[in-house]
């Protein structure tokens, strides 16, 4: 795995980018020089150190004073905290559906082949926007969203994969044993096709964080007083013409955070599965 | 055919079905309409007396029935923020959409088909790594950013185009891109895999050992054959389009139903709420199911079945 990684450029590039971003919110409380929430009226909507500001505040200040460069940091803890988990609740809601369907067949399948039927045909955002108008804004509803939106890939992925393993003869073998379904699903075909999962997972964690952005940018994410960068983005709108930093700074941590996944997914694509690779 | 397109046309009708149901149950869930038509200080006489009156109180499945009978008769309630039955409503703000989804969806094509082509025929040259890098970074960018972008450059410093609004033709320029630029990137990554496996295939090599002139090659034989795999692209992609849209017109000010829906998101004007996502979603149904129709129209080999 890891020669794999000093060979491609990019995956490297994106497992570094996933890192920094990691790390920056496991310890925002250490590095941010800052409270992120702390008013400096005297001190407001300073331009960054590269483009005239002073060396006090690296990367500016906004509207209210408050330090852009922590802002950021701390933000990047909802970033990462709803791409993390939203992922895994996707993903085991997906996973479990589409085993269920797959390994059960009949009116399992059918019932569950039509939920997803209805879920594709609502476009994601929508029904991001949708449940988060219904249910309100807080941390965990966005979670919620993140997982309730993002399962269907991976439910029919885990279904394609076992209807095609559930034939098999090592399959035969182990039920002649004695096997009880369960332990059949859980310990001799999930492992088989988890692969194609991991993939999944990380392209959808792109999503994810493209999506918290979005509802953010729309005031409908977290409660307010939790910097995020989708927020911070859609506050420095209002000072687009003074103070356009406000808006591009914010811009370039989700770009940079959802190209780091999408790199890191794409390398992990090739070294899970040569035989996708084009 | 026949066979496949009445089922498929089934299985869009059970979905259209469904998602009536989850949006009535979800809002259902949301809590009392009632309590939001009637000032803070009613009494709890009042309320009761009003939910009475509005059949709320009657069994979900009788409530269910009546949601769904009016909805087909073209009834869906009255926008408690604008006062007016919620189809009017959204009804006049259904041209701005339709037209800002139109344009973007040119954009895409104008961007992602040629692209998607010459990167993979100059498959790992510059052109193709720098339109590769480009893609990549479509679907890295979110949109509300680069609308904000584009209008510090375009609009700001360059002063070339209008920020927001729908007064003219070039306001529709930024959002137009802003909404497909994500779509633009995906079809042209897809559009380039799936030419590079069919430029592989033998009757390809065929097709140059006859002599065939290049182009000739990658549009007759080549693309024609990846046509179908493009459309299935592009019937997915409504769905970003329209998701996309809310936020695109929140960003330009467009007077759509994007913008309409978070808006009264805000207001809690569930009735339009309500009203935008099933339209919303019967309009995906609906076109995907127009892209199978075709599908089986472009590819004899589903025709045939």
């Amino acid at each position: 795995m890891w020669k794999s990684l000093k060979e491609s450029k990019t995956g490297m590039l994106g497992v570094l980018i996933m890192l920094l971003v990691f790390l920056m919110a496991i310890m925002a409380q250490w590095i941010s020089p800052y409270d992120p929430a702390k008013q400096d009226l005297m001190n407001k909507l300073m331009d960054p150190v590269f483009a005239g500001g002073s060396a006090q505040h690296l990367l500016g200040t906004d509207q209210l004073g408050r330090d852009i460069l922590s802002r950021l940091i701390y933000g990047s803890r909802i970033t990462i905290l709803v791409a993390f988990s939203g992922t895994i609740f996707a993903g085991l809601i997906g996973v479990t559906l589409g085993a269920l369907a797959g390994y059960y067949g009949k009116w399992v399948d059918a019932l569950i082949m039509r939920i997803v039927d209805i879920q594709l045909s609502f476009p994601f955002v929508l029904l991001a926007l949708f449940v988060a108008a219904v249910l309100g804004r807080s941390l965990r509803n966005i979670i919620l969203i993140a997982a309730i939106s993002g399962w269907v890939p991976y439910a029919r992925l885990i279904r394609g994969e076992i209807l095609s393993v559930r034939e098999m003869e090592y399959i035969e073998a182990i039920r002649s044993v004695g096997g009880k379904n369960g332990r059949i699903i859980l310990y001799h075909i999930i492992p088989n096709v988890i692969s194609p999962v991991i993939v999944q997972a990380t392209l959808g964690m792109a999503r994810i964080i493209l999506m918290e952005a979005s509802l953010s940018y729309l005031g409908l994410g977290v409660p307010l007083e939790i910097p995020t960068w989708g927020r911070m983005l859609s506050e420095g709108r209002d000072y687009m013409l003074t103070n356009p930093w406000l808006a591009i700074l914010p811009g370039v941590a989700i770009t940079l955070t959802v190209l780091g996944v999408n790199l890191m997914g794409d390398w992990m694509r090739d070294y899970l599965d040569p035989k996708l690779n084009v | 055919m026949t066979k496949y397109l009445v089922k498929r046309l089934f299985q869009s009708l059970i979905a259209v079905l469904g998602i009536t149901i989850v949006v009535f149950l979800v809002l259902n869930i949301a809590g009392d309409p009632v309590t939001l038509m009637l000032p803070e200080t009613a009494s709890f006489e009042e309320i009761e007396a009003l939910r009475e009156k509005l059949g709320y109180n009657d069994p979900i499945l009788i409530q269910y029935w009546r949601f769904l009978s009016n909805a087909l008769h073209g009834d869906f309630g009255m926008s408690y923020n604008y006062n007016r039955p919620a189809w009017d409503v959204v009804a006049e703000r259904i041209p701005a959409t339709v037209t800002l989804a139109l344009a973007s969806m040119g954009v895409v094509l104008a961007i992602g088909i040629p692209a998607g082509i010459i990167s993979a025929v100059k498959r790992n040259s510059v052109l193709d790594a720098v339109i590769r890098s480009l893609a990549l970074l479509g679907q890295c960018v979110p949109a509300f950013w680069m609308g904000i972008m584009m209008m510090l450059l375009f609009a700001v410093k360059l002063k070339v185009l209008p920020t927001s609004g729908f007064a003219s033709w070039s306001a529709l320029v930024m959002p137009a891109c802003t909404l497909g630029v994500f779509s633009a990137a995906t079809i042209t990554r897809m559009l380039r895999s799936s030419m590079i496996e069919i430029m592989s295939k033998e009757y390809i090599d065929v097709a140059k050992a006859k002599g065939l002139y290049g182009y000739v090659v990658v549009m007759k034989h080549a693309f024609k054959n990846a046509l179908s795999s493009v459309l299935t692209i592009i019937g997915l992609q409504v769905s970003s389009l329209l998701g996309g849209s809310v936020i695109t017109e929140t960003v330009f000010a467009w007077p759509g139903i994007g913008r309409l829906l978070v808006q009264s998101i805000n207001n809690s004007d569930f009735m339009v709420v309500e009203l935008i996502v099933m339209l919303m979603a019967v309009v995906f149904v609906a076109v995907n199911f127009i892209v199978d129709v075709l599908y089986c129209v472009i590819n004899p080999r589903v025709r045939l079945q």
